[in-house]
């Protein structure tokens, strides 16, 4: 008899903390894609060519304000994109990361972005951010949450003012596409 | 199969040759074309895929990157526009399966898992009914994953199915097509093949040997009509000696080689046809038999040779006298037949053979020899004397014999009469002429018998034919036959002649000399060669004159007294004995009796059967004995069967018989026994007339 108000018990516990461990692990494996994904986008850009000094010449990551997935994107500090070694780091300021090629900014930045497009200007620097409605206020590429899932929709305006191409690839991924001031939905 | 083929004929044989080989050729050529197309295929449908697959890879290279499932599979969602394509998958590199699609949805067990094979040296493989491709998934150098392919081969085979299908129609046209050509080209050979067959059987059957193949061919066909030509030639030139030597031996079959008149054979076919002609046209023709009288002497005393020539120059003779629509011929040694056409009246015939007879009666100069020739003519005419060449040809050679019983040198018609009577006795008469040949004539001996002593004084010879038939034939029946138709003399030659050899062989086997009758007949003794007959037959047995005895009748020395007599004269003085034959019944006169040189009178037997109980017999009986008494001759009765008969002319003083009652007539062997027993010398030397003997020897030898 008390074996089994100890299993019921048991199975009660499991039940209870499940969901909890569960979301915890959700978690983990969202901020793991979210890294993929920035790292992986970098492979469908291509810079203009005064964006490097040689073909050799690495490819730098800036983040601009916390954000969740800082430390798995710095675990792919080093990797090779074709011929260039990646760097990432932290940026102090929009004008620290005026050398970057990818500009990760936080959500905590939001009331900022105004100021950090026009600082950027046209610069061909691509700009990823995990903030609603990034890509409607300018922001290039913008990572969002589909169920379990993370995609990502694209601001083709931005990116063409910058100077950035983006493969055919990347567009056929895309859950949203804005391009010539509309937001066009995925095929 | 190959009796099947053999028995083709040989268009059938060149035109399954010639369909075989095409169908042969077109089924090889299809094959190839099939073998080649199907690999052009499968290597088109490979590039295909390997290019799709290529495309494919590339396409999902992101979505493999960014793990977007539904991207991949979205992208693997354009295959549906290739209904060839079964199903695609693409797996990431630790081999699960990221995205898939399928054709029919439905679960393939072989798809579960890659394939075993190393992806970088074989990344295709065929299976028959599908083809599985699969190639790397890269990004910039980096290999993401793997994706397969999977096509259907229905399109290949279906291509394939469809190029067998248009080949077997194909192939069937073309047979059809290769039928009709290889029809119209197997009679390039077969052709003159056929013509060639066709001339040989026209050839074959018409046997015209002069016909040649005309066709000119530089091939084997060429030289084969050019042999057939050869072979034609030379059939052609035998066909032509046979001919002529067919024509030579028809000659000589139809024609006499001495004469080059017709034979016998060529006389009968035309007078065949001239009778044909005759009763169509009623005219009469005229048959001429025409032997030449002596003429085996001629052969014999000059040689053949000679008696060739002269035969050759009667043939001439003939020739120039006959016109040229008679018929000569020559039939036999020395008997010729002319055939007269277009006579009028039997006066045209006797001219006619007037001139003939005379011609042949002028000299006949023959190697330094001159020869005279007479001949004995027989004339039968159509229709009087017969209907058919056989009748005629009898008719005439009766007719020819009675032309030679009147002397010779002339010729006789045939009366109708005269026919009858000869018609039975034609085949008695042959007969006759047969019996000669083969000896089947025999003597039977009748001894003569001293009445008072009862000894054997002589023979008298008495002709017995053995008919191998009929068995033994009397005289009575063939003698006056014989007589007639002038066999008696040869018959009377060989009585003659075997006489004196018995005779002579009697007294070789030691017996003393014996005196042999010999009847003489009436034609025998009108023969002018009589006594060269009778002497030759003495000399060549030897034998002494005085043992042979010859009797003749009455009426034979009666009806030519005077040649009788000096024919009888010459025989006496060679000392052959003479008796008078049956006397009593004949017209003798008894002064030319007187003066015939005879050594005997034989009573008849008529006289003597009744000498016992007639009186009148018995009258001219003593009346003969008498007589013959009174003149020196000695008197033999014949016929005597009693001894009554025998003790009557006995005691009338007559001294020989002959009988039944001694002995009747046997062959020489069963006569041997008696005649050993009581044998006398009988010849009596004495009886030869002084008178007669001391006349020179008259003997003439005849032509």
């Amino acid at each position: 008899m008390k074996k089994r108000i100890f299993h019921s018990l048991l199975s009660l516990v499991l039940m209870l903390a499940f969901p909890l461990l569960a979301a915890a692990g959700e978690k983990y494996v969202e901020q793991q894609l979210k890294a993929a994904i920035t790292y992986n986008i970098a492979k469908f850009v291509n810079w203009p060519d005064h964006a490097f000094e040689n073909e050799r010449s690495p490819l730098r990551f800036c983040i601009l304000g916390n954000i969740g997935f800082s430390k798995e994107l710095m675990s792919l500090q080093d990797r090779l994109i074709g011929k260039r070694p990646i760097i990432i780091e932290h940026s102090a300021s929009i004008a620290d990361a005026s050398d970057g090629h990818i500009l990760v900014i936080a959500s905590s930045e939001r009331g900022r972005l105004d100021h950090i497009f026009s600082m950027l200007q046209q610069r061909p620097i691509l700009t990823v951010s995990e903030m609603n409605g990034f890509a409607e206020q300018g922001g290039m590429i913008n990572l969002v949450n589909v169920g379990k899932n993370i995609r990502f929709s694209i601001n083709l305006d931005a990116t063409a003012a910058a100077k950035l191409e983006l493969s055919s690839k990347l567009h056929a991924l895309a859950t949203e596409i804005i391009k010539n001031e509309s937001a066009q939905g995925q095929p | 199969m190959k009796v099947l083929f053999d028995n083709l004929s040989l268009r059938g044989k060149l035109t399954a040759i010639i369909m075989f080989t095409g169908c042969l050729v077109f089924l090889l050529t299809f094959i190839t074309f099939l073998v080649f197309q199907r690999a052009n295929l499968r290597t088109t449908l490979l590039q295909d895929s390997l290019v799709l697959c290529q495309t494919l890879g590339e396409n999902c290279a992101s979505a493999l990157i960014f793990n977007d499932h539904d991207s991949a599979t979205e992208t693997l969602q354009v295959l549906t526009e290739k209904s060839n394509i079964i199903d695609s998958r693409v797996y990431t590199n630790d081999k699960r399966i990221f995205a898939a699609y399928h054709r029919h949805l439905i679960e393939h067990p072989e798809i579960d898992r890659l394939p075993t094979q190393d992806p970088l040296t074989q990344n295709f493989k065929f299976s028959p009914t599908d083809l599985t491709v699969f190639k790397q998934v890269t990004y910039q150098g980096e290999v993401l994953g793997t994706i397969l392919l999977r096509t259907d081969l229905s399109t290949v085979n279906d291509a394939l199915m469809r190029y067998t299908w248009m080949g077997i129609i194909g192939f069937v046209l073309y047979s059809c097509l290769a039928f009709l050509i290889a029809s119209f080209l197997q009679r390039l050979i077969s052709k003159p093949i056929e013509d060639l067959s066709k001339t040989m059987r026209t050839i074959a059957l018409e046997k015209n040997y002069s016909q040649r193949v005309t066709q000119q061919r530089n091939d084997e066909l060429g030289s084969l009509f050019k042999g057939f030509n050869n072979m034609l030639a030379e059939i052609e030139a035998r066909d032509t000696e046979l001919q002529a030597n067919e024509a030579r031996l028809d000659h000589l079959a139809h024609h006499d080689p001495l004469t080059q008149l017709s034979n016998r054979r060529l006389l009968h076919a035309r007078i065949e046809h001239t009778l044909s002609q005759a009763r169509r046209s009623e005219r009469q023709v005229a048959i001429l038999l025409i032997d030449l009288d002596q003429f085996k002497k001629i052969n014999d005393s000059l040689g053949h040779a000679v008696g060739d020539e002269v035969l050759r120059a009667v043939a001439g003779r003939l020739k120039k006298h006959s016109r040229t629509s008679d018929t000569l011929a020559r039939i036999g040694g020395d008997e010729f037949v002319i055939v007269l056409e277009h006579i009028n009246s039997p006066d045209d015939v006797t001219r006619y053979l007037q001139g003939v007879l005379e011609s042949l009666g002028q000299a006949i100069k023959v190697s330094g020899h001159e020869l005279y020739i007479t001949a004995s003519v027989g004339v039968s005419l159509f229709p009087e004397n017969g209907e058919d060449v056989e009748e005629l040809m009898r008719s005439a050679d009766v007719a020819m014999y009675k032309a030679k019983d009147s002397g010779r040198n002339t010729f006789r018609f045939n009366t109708p009469g005269m026919n009858d009577k000869a018609h039975g006795q034609l085949l008695l008469e042959s007969e006759l002429h047969k019996a000669l040949e083969q000896e089947q004539f025999v003597l039977h001996y009748q001894p003569q018998i001293e009445l008072n002593s009862g000894r054997i004084i002589g023979f008298e010879a008495l002709i017995r034919w053995m008919h191998p038939e009929r068995g033994l034939i009397p005289p009575g029946d063939f003698i006056p036959l014989a007589e007639e138709s002038g066999l008696i003399v040869p018959i009377g030659e060989w009585v003659l002649n075997s006489a004196c050899l018995q005779s002579k062989r009697w007294q070789a086997q030691g017996r003393p000399e014996v005196r042999i009758a010999v009847n003489v007949s009436a034609r025998q003794f009108r023969q002018k060669t009589l006594i060269q007959t009778v002497e030759q037959a003495l000399q060549k047995h030897q034998l002494p004159p005085h043992c042979l005895e010859l009797e003749i009748t009455e009426s034979m020395v009666m009806d030519n007294v005077e040649s009788a007599i000096v024919k009888m004269k010459a025989l006496n003085d060679m000392g052959v004995q003479l008796s008078i034959d049956d006397f009593g019944t004949g017209y003798s006169s008894l002064s030319a009796l007187k003066r015939f040189p005879l050594a005997n009178l034989k009573i008849d037997r008529s006289f003597i059967q009744d000498i016992v109980t007639a009186p009148e017999d018995a009258a001219i009986s003593a009346s003969i004995i008498a007589l013959g008494k009174n003149m020196s001759l000695k008197i033999i009765a014949e016929g005597i069967e009693t001894v009554e008969q025998m003790d009557a002319l006995n005691a009338k003083g007559c001294e020989h018989g002959q009988g039944f009652y001694f002995c009747k007539p046997m062959t020489p062997e069963n006569l041997e026994e008696i005649y050993d027993k009581c044998w006398i010398s009988s010849c009596p030397k004495t009886s030869q007339t002084t008178s007669a003997a001391q006349r020179p020897k008259e003997v003439t030898a005849s032509g």
